[in-house]
């Protein structure tokens, strides 16, 4: 049914309607105003429509900061009384196969049940573990993808006035300068949005953190992305928030050490070992041990090659002057100086 | 397009949280909490019971992530969740087969609306409120989904556990008691089951 034929019912019950009415975004606000102007003759019907939704405005029983604040943390710990009490048994050995075929089942099922319902068509791109790519998006713009990292984006970009990718992981964006059509990154916890500009992205760990290099760019929680709740960056800005925080942080940094990656190599400035460990483990897949605890507190300052893992490694063993081998997915770090 | 996206950042968040994500199951804590509430508190008209099943909801969302199906919209799986619970703990004995006695769905128009209207617009609101007030509970909790959480028919049919043929019939129902001057009440319902099936 075409909207020349509706009546001002029809319009009530149309979702298109309502969301212009009761909350409009920029694509129903264009959409309704233009199809009024072309259609005067509607003009009794869409008065009264829009008339009667805005007088059903039904009372809002608000949760308070606070209590919501509180709420979450009676979840949070609710659920971790649950998860203590459900430890599971280790599997058998042919268990594990069968559990693996089972999974693979359902997530094959998923999957097919989750790509039919897709509407955009999307490109994928996933780096492994130990791998970065580079990607060049339809508008110019270059994305540098970092190890175990991953980035969607819409095939066609039909819409000329809005960019929009999605990352999990970490990426280095240079953004391609098109006035008028905003960039935006989406994350879980974050929104980036810029015109042209440089800048580095990580998302993991239940935390995101954005590093401006160039250009200025406008950082928004995902969770409230009202004009309000955006921090604004200039270039050696980091802004970053972790999982169940509602405020961005904001400090001034040298954008070298967070984003030197992409050019590989490592730059570090009083960085702790246990930083260094945990970016081995996300980047390579590696699990990081120290054999001496107290070495994670060590802090390395000095610039590393990144072309080459084995490489790296040895450039920590003897920067730090510390012991590091390597079995096949485990690094061990230890002192030198026997005790 | 924009609709979309949305869609698709919210089966996006889904797949995350279902992976075991922490940051995905806040995303949804605060993205749907303060929804969640506004809808649960009138159907259970008790703030620490509303809260209560808010809780139970989450933590059982949490428990279940790596069995849930996909979706691609959250909020609707909230809120089947919730009024489920609601329902339960309104009503525990027999909570499946029929509403509780004591179900009754309170929406009030918000007053502050008054401020800016002139005197017959007034008026026609004050005879919005009290039509509304003698709807039954079922119709109120109807048009309140539909025109306050846009939700759509075949969700609020899932959600109040009805057939989707007798949403259609509720809301029509509710608009036609509120909306005085309603025409072509027939032709109305026979192009809303059309344009349903088009869109769906």
């Amino acid at each position: 049914m075409e909207y020349l034929d509706f009546t001002a019912e029809d319009f009530i019950l149309d979702s298109s309607f309502i969301k212009w009415v009761r909350n409009p975004d920029s694509k129903t606000k264009a959409f309704w105003e233009s199809w009024q102007t072309a259609h005067p003759e509607k003009a009794e019907e869409i008065s009264q429509a829009q008339s009667f939704l805005q007088r059903l405005q039904f009372r809002q029983d608000a949760l308070s900061a606070q209590e919501q604040a509180q709420l979450w943390q009676q979840i949070t710990i609710a659920r971790q009384q649950s998860t203590v009490t459900r430890q599971l048994p280790t599997p058998a050995p042919y268990r594990v196969w069968l559990q693996a075929a089972a999974v693979a089942l359902l997530l094959l099922t998923s999957w097919l049940i989750y790509a039919v319902n897709q509407p955009p068509e999307m490109v994928h791109v996933q780096t492994a573990f130990g791998q970065t790519k580079s990607i060049n998006l339809p508008d110019g713009s270059v994305v540098k993808l970092n190890a175990n990292s991953k980035l969607s984006y819409p095939k066609e970009w039909q819409h000329r006035d809005k960019r929009e990718v999605w990352l999990q992981g970490e990426a280095y964006f240079v953004i391609f300068k098109k006035p008028g059509a905003p960039f935006i990154t989406h994350t879980l916890l974050i929104n980036i949005e810029v015109t042209g500009t440089q800048y580095n992205l990580k998302a993991r760990r239940n935390a995101a953190q954005v590093v401006l290099t160039e250009g200025r760019i406008k950082v928004a929680n995902a969770a409230v992305p009202t004009d309000t709740s955006r921090l604004r960056l200039l270039p050696g800005d980091l802004a970053e928030i972790k999982a169940g925080e509602t405020v961005i942080r904001k400090q001034t940094v040298d954008p070298a050490l967070y984003a030197s990656w992409h050019q590989q190599k490592y730059v570090f400035y009083k960085t702790p070992l246990a930083e260094i460990a945990r970016m081995l483990e996300d980047t390579y897949g590696l699990s990081v041990q120290f054999k001496d605890p107290a070495l994670a507190q060590r802090q390395l300052t000095g610039e590393l090659p990144g072309l080459n893992l084995n490489i790296l490694l040895a450039a920590i063993a003897e920067s730090m002057d510390i012991k590091v081998t390597k079995t096949r997915d485990t690094v061990f770090l230890a002192s030198n100086t026997p005790e | 397009m924009e609709q979309l996206q949305q869609a698709h950042s919210e089966s996006f968040i889904w797949e995350e949280f279902r992976n075991g994500s922490e940051a995905a199951y806040t995303t949804i804590y605060n993205r749907y909490a303060a929804n969640l509430f506004n809808y649960g508190y009138k159907l259970a008209h008790d703030r620490d019971l509303t809260k209560d099943c808010i809780q139970e909801v989450f933590v059982n969302l949490w428990r279940s992530r790596e069995n849930l199906s996909p979706t691609s919209s959250i909020k609707y799986y909230l809120f089947k969740a919730l009024r489920h619970e609601i329902m339960r703990k309104l009503n525990p004995r027999n909570f499946t087969s029929d509403l509780p006695d004591n179900y009754h769905f309170e929406v009030v128009l918000s007053a502050e609306q008054l401020l800016i209207l002139d005197q017959t617009t007034a008026v026609k609101h004050e005879r919005l409120l009290q039509e509304l007030e003698k709807l039954p509970a079922r119709q109120k909790e109807a048009i309140f989904l539909r025109f306050y959480d846009n939700l759509s028919f075949e969700e609020i049919a899932a959600i109040m556990q009805i057939e989707q043929r007798s949403v259609y019939k509720m809301i029509y129902k509710a608009i036609e008691n509120l909306q005085n001057n309603l025409v072509n009440i027939k032709v109305l319902l026979v192009l809303l089951f059309i344009s349903e099936a088009r869109s769906a």
